[in-house]
């Protein structure tokens, strides 16, 4: 590997709460390489991105920058977060200034170019993320897709050599988050050296060049995202990438958010490209909770796509995708859909729907599995 | 336009309304259980009660106020000195002196207790002229009808000035004119400085405010027409009488009224134009300016220490700020500035305005700290951390991100309160200093007109109002479209 461009050594950090961000984390990104961090919320995994630029100050480690270490000291800090520029996920633009001034300020205030010149350059930033037509308009008045979009571009008004980017589309919804992340791919193929934490899986599927999977304040896991995704050295991150891909519901009675199950389940589908699957799923999950399940305790649901990630899929073959849906049924040994009180339409309803059915005795728990085909 | 005109008709029209029409008293038997007016400084009561039963007595500040509330029927009468009212009676037609017996009043210089000498040397100056007839010559050119009121003017000597408090607007006793006080009464501690060799003066106050003042040694004496009676001499001590002069009773019956116009031109004549008061006001005007610009300043640098502090991570300058700005807010301004003025600075040779200034300073500065600190307040986190990743230094974040998007909240605010400020600025009169309100109360005491002062006042502060806010806005405009 080429010498690294940003790196951090033995980095500790502990919250004011006591709790351990990091312990001991090291961790390197080179020129041109595309870094994605995951892990479960907590994980620690942007405190390690807010370590790279230092607006997380570490107990103790060292920050190398060209291979250089950085000095303590605000002149310091100040002077390479110009050249390592960030992106958040609540989309800081600035609130007072409109869309062109958000990226103008840095190059004029800080950098000292004239403001004509920043100008010029700040609209052919816009133009490159699509904005350009919105460049007088307040930052109050924009989508917040075109607020992230404005931000990326704020960020690049001061030619960084690396972007940091936290959760760029959390906050965002499918289409908006489409947006962005096609203004991501486009940074990425001009070669741009990104470090990126994300719970979209498939993003960080798609543009990473190397994953870094943390759990408890510790790397758990590096590779390319096939072995991460696909061969997964460690159990610890195959259950994560496993549930990461999965839809998971907890449901204690009859009583359940309906809407809000749907409404999930329509952001699964839409999220890996599933199409018309949510109809059936939907259909499915609202016979068997609200007729069939005896509710003798809460109820696990688990939908996930059989085989493993979404991107696996070959989008020439004429098979559909193939959902499996997994429901433990708690404090339950009686059969439940051969048993005698079974709702016979509902019933039908279902094996009309479902492709493949099956269940099992675990335990103290009835477990039943379901197929439903695109 | 409209809204001004609005304004006046609103300020006038209650005024002019109240005019009913009542039998007049015609002898003091007519006054039993009715209320009269008098003055604070005077202590006539008792001589009344024995030919007034039960009468209610309302305090007055000053004789103009009585005029007023005599002219709006709010008293049925008010008692004040014989000499000089014949002035008073040619200004307000309808008045008239009710006949009875006869009541007498002396009235003497006041001391503090420990100024025996300027006590003792007052009264030698006293027996001197009136041995060699001045005092006559002087009783003759104030009070006689045909009495030229001629105005004397003191050499000044050199020393320290003698500090005497006055209260204007007690007929010929004392008033101003041409801006300068004149009448029996200054003319007698101006000769009575000539003789003493040291310069005089004058401190103009107001009924309430003169004891304290002599107390605290903001004055070394007090000419008012003052009564020597015995519970005033407890804490103070008093010359031989100076004068002895008859009191009366005035009161008021219904005559004929000239038509508004012509009362309204009159009126503006009078009071504006007339011995050029219009300079009288627009230095009032200056001092109320003077006093407001300054503290809005100097209060908004405390404000922004105090925010800072509030800000801080330190607990005790947090706790100091908080605590600043509750005790302060919660007292009222006047309180505060008489506090000022007569506990704090009682003994420093501050001048009133001084204090004003530094009373209000301290009262604006806490009302701008919680508009500072609102405006930073509103200012998300993540705006700050993005400056700051952007590569700004933390004092030029503060700067170009935090301090204009902060601005857009706190401009509307501190507006409100630099307008609040100029309308509290009224007050400052309490402590004897010459605002425009006090200007106005004082051509009021000249001229025996309280309705078009009045108006005029609430118009000239109207219209600073608006220029005040105008000015604000537009300053807060040019500030906010540097950073747009």
């Amino acid at each position: 590997m080429s010498n690294p461009l940003l790196e951090v050594r033995h980095t500790k950090l502990v919250f004011p709460n006591g709790q351990l961000a990091l312990n001991d984390v090291s961790c390197s990104v080179s020129k041109g390489e595309i870094l994605c961090l995951i892990g479960p919320s907590g994980c620690g995994k942007s405190t390690l991105l807010r370590c790279f630029n230092r607006l997380a100050h570490p107990d103790s480690g060292e920050l190398l920058f060209h291979g250089e270490p950085v000095p303590g000291g605000e002149k310091a800090e100040a002077a390479l977060r110009q050249k390592v520029g960030m992106v958040f996920q609540e989309f800081a633009i600035f609130k007072h200034l409109d869309v062109l001034s958000n990226v103008t300020i840095g190059p004029v205030r800080i950098l000292g170019m004239d403001p004509g010149q920043a100008r010029e350059k700040g609209m052919a930033l816009l133009r490159e993320v699509g904005l350009a037509e919105k460049a007088h308009v307040l930052s109050a008045n924009l989508s917040g897709g075109e607020k992230q979009r404005v931000e990326i571009a704020r960020c690049l008004s001061m030619d960084p050599e690396v972007m940091l980017l936290d959760e760029p589309t959390a906050a965002l919804d499918p289409r908006m988050t489409a947006e962005v992340k096609s203004v991501i791919m486009a940074l990425a193929k001009k070669g741009m050296t990104m470090v990126i934490t994300t719970h979209d899986m498939q993003l960080a599927r798609e543009i990473s060049s190397r994953i870094v999977f943390m759990q408890n304040g510790l790397i758990q896991e590096t590779g390319t995202p096939d072995e991460i995704f696909d061969h997964p050295k460690k159990t610890v991150t195959r259950i994560f990438v496993e549930n990461q891909l999965s839809l998971l519901f907890h449901v204690n009675s009859r009583d359940y958010d309906l809407y809000n199950m749907n409404a999930q389940i329509e952001w699964f589908c839409a999220r890996y490209e599933l199409g018309k699957l949510y109809f059936p799923l939907e259909l499915l999950l609202e016979e068997l909770l609200t007729k069939v399940l005896p509710f003798t305790g809460p109820v696990d649901i688990r939908i996930h796509e059989a085989g493993g990630a979404g991107a696996d899929r070959n989008p020439g073959s004429s098979d559909g995708p193939v959902i499996a849906i997994e429901i433990e049924q708690s404090n339950c040994r009686q059969p439940i859909l051969d048993g005698p009180d079974v709702d016979e339409i509902s019933l039908m309803i279902i094996r009309g729907m479902a492709a493949q059915i099956s269940e099992e005795q675990a335990d103290k728990s009835r477990l039943i599995h379901l197929e439903v085909h695109g | 336009m409209k809204k001004i005109c609005l304004l006046l008709l609103a300020v006038l029209l209650p005024l002019m309304a109240c005019n009913r029409p009542a039998s007049p008293p015609a002898s003091f038997r007519d006054l039993d259980g009715q209320a009269v007016g008098v003055l604070l400084s005077l202590t006539q009561q008792q001589q009344l009660e024995r030919h007034i039963n039960d009468a209610r007595y309302l305090p007055f500040e000053d004789l103009m106020s009585m005029c007023l509330a005599l002219e709006k029927d709010q008293i049925r009468g008010f008692v004040c000195r014989r000499p000089g009212s014949e002035h008073l009676l040619q200004e307000n037609p309808g008045f008239h002196i009710l006949p009875g017996p006869v009541l007498l009043d002396t009235a003497a210089v006041a001391f503090r207790q420990q100024d025996k000498e300027l006590q003792a040397s007052f009264n030698a100056f006293l027996r001197q002229i009136r041995a060699d007839g001045t005092l006559e010559a002087m009783q003759n050119n104030w009070f006689a009808p045909e009495g030229g009121k001629t105005p004397y003017h003191h050499r000044h000597g050199p020393g320290t000035a003698l500090r005497v408090g006055i209260e204007v607007g007690q007929s010929f006793f004392t008033y101003v004119s041409e801006n300068e006080e004149v009448g029996f009464e200054p003319e007698l501690i101006l000769r009575f400085g000539e003789y003493l060799g040291r310069p005089i003066q004058f401190v103009e106050m107001t009924g309430s405010g003169m004891v304290p003042s002599l107390r605290s040694g903001r004055v070394d004496a007090l000419v008012s027409n003052i009564n020597p009676s015995r519970a005033r001499q407890k804490d103070l001590c008093f010359s031989d009488p100076y004068d002895v002069s008859e009191l009366c009773i005035i009161v008021r019956q219904e005559a004929e009224r000239q038509g508004f116009f012509t009362r309204l031109g009159n009126s503006l004549r009078d009071n504006i134009l007339k011995e050029r008061r219009y300079m009288m006001i627009l230095e009032g005007l200056w001092t109320t300016l003077l006093i407001t610009l300054s503290s809005v300043l100097l209060g908004s640098l405390l404000g922004i220490l105090l925010c800072l502090f509030r800000l801080s991570p330190r607990r005790w300058k947090r706790r100091f700020a908080e605590q600043y700005c509750s005790i302060v807010e919660g007292i009222p301004i006047l309180v505060l500035l008489l506090i000022m003025f007569y506990v704090v600075f009682a003994f420093t040779p501050l001048a009133g305005w001084i204090v004003a200034i530094i009373t209000f300073s301290l009262h604006f500065a806490a009302g701008a700290c919680e508009c500072f600190y609102t405006g930073v307040e509103n200012v998300t986190p993540d705006q700050r951390e993005a400056g700051l990743a952007l590569g700004f230094t933390k004092a030029r974040m503060l700067r170009y991100i935090v301090v204009p998007q902060a601005m857009k909240t706190i401009l509307p605010l501190l507006k409100g309160r630099c307008i609040t400020l100029l309308e509290n600025t009224s007050i400052v009169g309490f402590i004897a200093i010459k605002d425009l309100t006090k200007m106005v109360d004082i051509v009021r005491s000249q001229t025996y007109d309280a309705v078009i002062p009045l108006g005029i006042l609430a118009l000239v502060y109207f219209l600073l109002t608006r220029l005040l806010g105008l000015l604000l806005d537009k300053l807060g405009d040019l500030y906010l479209a540097r950073y747009e």
